[in-house]
């Protein structure tokens, strides 16, 4: 009941991030934004209906197993329709092959390949074959490693810039990206084979009868490769730290409002408060020309409030009260307690002017 | 803000509501009613639950969207209760063949 | 509250977001409680030990209690509605009855517990233990904050910074209190008299 609406919270970020990137990088507007985001909404709501979806062995019975079966096919069927959308964004676009842009392609075409090794899952009695085997890794890799953690990168290399006010090197990045989409698929496709083959997840050995080792060796030169690839990643942003912090305010040509401030942003974000008639404010569009740009500096002086320990303190209250309850120990439960309440109560009577 | 009860509403209802209790109580002790405690219950504590919700929590006054956040979750969980129970039930009286 | 609420929390539906977000998050307290409520109906009767819920429980109590919340609700509900009509005498009276109402439920609560443990019902002596204390418990909890809740608003009213201005911060302390009054309506049905 955690577990997979916990995985739609990973997947439903990067989604968002592909569908900030990809409009920038084909120069047209993301393709039927409506329905994007409402099938984000639905994949979210749906996502609380799928859980036993993980359970089809333990014996729920032949109704229930169909119900979750059934409900994990149709969540595919928003996830489908985000997909040929994001592909309609770059269809008869002016593609441009950044870093940034190479990753958000390659989370749609990895993402494919995970989503459908889960819908065969979503079949119960075909899961009660790749259950608890390495078919269930190689879906997990490829939705986790080559869905979010690809979408992160992408949104890494595009919000650098605006971040730090650095740009992050696009050979290096290429180099980061060939190497991961290649290590990735070495590390993870074969993981299908030995899965189906009856490779059990969760064991640190297998006996060589089972006749998965080859791919096993694959899949470890594969994490290897990701390794470096990652190694390379570390080094392109370290490098950019002796960099003098020059990047432009609109480096890939975006159309959203962060665009429209500098690189990175003053502390107030924006001068004044822009006047915006339509999701692409810095793109002339046939419904409205380019937003007007903003002043450099302030026109009017901007109160900007000043920042508050009492929340991360209130935070605190939290572990230490959870470490409490895990040890036996009630003294450190009500110690947590006490630092939660006095968090909150100093946290909301603290000054608006600080 | 919206039209309010009265103090004497409120007060009303307040009756009402230790009546209820009282009648739930009563089923509860007289053995005649035992084999429909559980539907007359249900019913009187559905009313209780409604009267507090509409009057008190405002809910029958107010802008409807306020009883969409509301009644949403409550639907859900209502049914995930009912489902959870024909699971677990359902699966007593094959096993036990009562 | 210490900050001015003089920018109106206006949502562009009109309502008030504070109200608004409440009552979504009400909608995600009743899908709690309806997770704890379900366990317990679910282990209802299974429990292989006693003590049984039959042999345990004190309806008569237990109603006592369940009277004690209803008129907490009637004494909320009057406290806002003397703090919308500016009379901050009562609404500082009404708040402390409600509060007061509140702590004699925790009372109830606390006593009925050690009573409960003392004839060996503990957390993991059987199933009714577990479900009954973690669904009593975790409305109790929601009490307590509640009592918390309603003494900072009379503290604040005894400092005269509560009144008909800010007095959606009532209502929504209101929405938190009928409802844990409700879930009370309910377990007080389920747990107690159905058995």
């Amino acid at each position: 009941m955690f577990g997979h609406p916990e995985v739609y919270i990973l997947i439903l970020p990067a989604m968002g991030i592909i569908s900030e990137v990809l409009p920038t990088f084909s120069k047209k507007p993301l393709f039927g934004y409506t329905v994007v985001v409402y099938s984000g909404v639905v994949i979210a709501f749906l996502g609380w209906s799928v859980w036993a979806h993980h359970m089809f062995s333990s014996g729920l019975g032949p109704i229930a197993d169909s119900v979750f079966a059934g409900t994990t096919m149709l969540i595919a069927i928003p996830t489908g329709v985000k997909i040929f959308n994001w592909i309609g964004t770059m269809w008869g676009g002016q593609l441009r092959f950044t870093t940034s842009m190479l990753f958000a392609i390659g989370f749609i075409a990895m993402f494919i390949i995970g989503g459908l090794s889960g819908v065969s899952h979503a079949a119960a009695p075909a899961d009660l074959q790749q259950t608890d085997t390495y078919y269930v890794v190689a879906h997990i890799h490829y939705v986790l490693f080559g869905g979010t953690i690809m979408g992160l990168f992408a949104g890494m290399y595009y919000w650098w810039p605006k971040l730090t006010g650095r740009m992050l090197s696009e050979s290096l990045g290429k180099v980061h990206f060939w190497l991961t989409l290649i290590g990735m698929n070495l590390a993870f496709f074969p993981m299908h084979f030995s899965g189906l083959l009856g490779m059990p997840r969760r064991i640190y050995t297998y006996s060589s009868a089972l006749g998965v080792s080859r791919y096993n060796q694959l899949s470890t030169i594969g994490a290897l490769v990701i390794g470096i690839a990652t190694l390379v990643f570390f080094w392109n942003m370290l490098r950019t730290r002796r960099q003098p912090a020059t990047a432009p305010h609109n480096p890939w040509g975006g159309a959203t409002l962060e665009w429209a401030i500098p690189s990175p942003p003053p502390v107030y974000n924006f001068t004044k408060i822009p006047i915006v008639e339509g999701r692409l404010p810095l793109w002339h569009t046939e419904r409205h020309p380019r937003m007007a740009p903003l002043p450099a500096e302030p026109p009017e002086p901007i109160h900007v409030p000043g920042g508050s320990w009492w929340p991360m303190t209130a935070a605190f209250g939290l572990p230490i009260m959870a470490i409490g309850a895990l040890s036996h120990m009630i003294p450190i439960v009500l110690v947590g307690a006490a630092v939660l309440i006095v968090g909150i109560y100093r946290w909301a009577y603290e000054p608006f002017e600080m | 803000m919206s039209e309010h009860a009265s103090t004497a509403t409120y007060l009303r209802i307040a009756a009402i509501l230790v009546m209820i209790t009282l009648i739930e109580v009563g089923v509860f002790y007289v053995p005649t009613f035992q084999t429909t405690l559980v539907p007359i219950l249900l019913v009187l504590s559905a009313v209780k639950f409604a009267l507090v919700v509409m009057f008190y929590m405002h809910l029958k006054f107010d802008n409807r969207f306020f009883a969409v956040l509301f009644g949403g979750p409550l639907l859900l969980g209502m049914a995930v209760v009912i489902s959870l129970l024909f699971i677990f039930y359902g699966a007593v009286r094959l096993r036990t063949g009562t | 509250m210490a900050h001015e609420t003089t920018h109106a929390h206006r949502t562009s539906m009109g309502l008030d977001s504070r109200k608004m977000a409440f009552w979504a998050f009400i909608g995600s307290e009743c899908l709690l409680f309806g997770s704890l409520i379900s366990t317990y109906l679910i282990y209802k009767g299974r429990s292989l030990t006693g003590p049984y819920p039959h042999e345990i429980l004190n309806i008569p109590f237990t109603s006592f209690s369940t009277f004690d919340l209803l008129m907490s609700s009637l004494a909320m509900v009057l406290a806002l509605a003397a703090v919308q009509r500016g009379d901050m005498k009562q609404g500082k009276i009404w708040l402390l009855v409600t509060a007061l109402l509140g702590l004699v439920f925790l009372g109830g609560q606390f006593w009925e517990f050690s009573h409960f443990l003392h004839e060996g019902l503990g957390l993991t002596t059987n199933l009714f233990g577990s479900t009954f204390y973690v669904l009593t418990g975790t409305h109790g909890a929601h009490v307590t904050v509640g009592v918390i809740w309603l003494l900072t608003l009379w503290v604040q009213a005894l400092r005269g910074k509560l009144g008909p201005a800010n007095a959606m911060t009532v209502e929504i302390t209101g929405l938190y209190w009928h409802f844990v009054d409700v879930v009370w309506i309910v377990i007080f049905t389920v747990v107690y008299l159905i058995q």
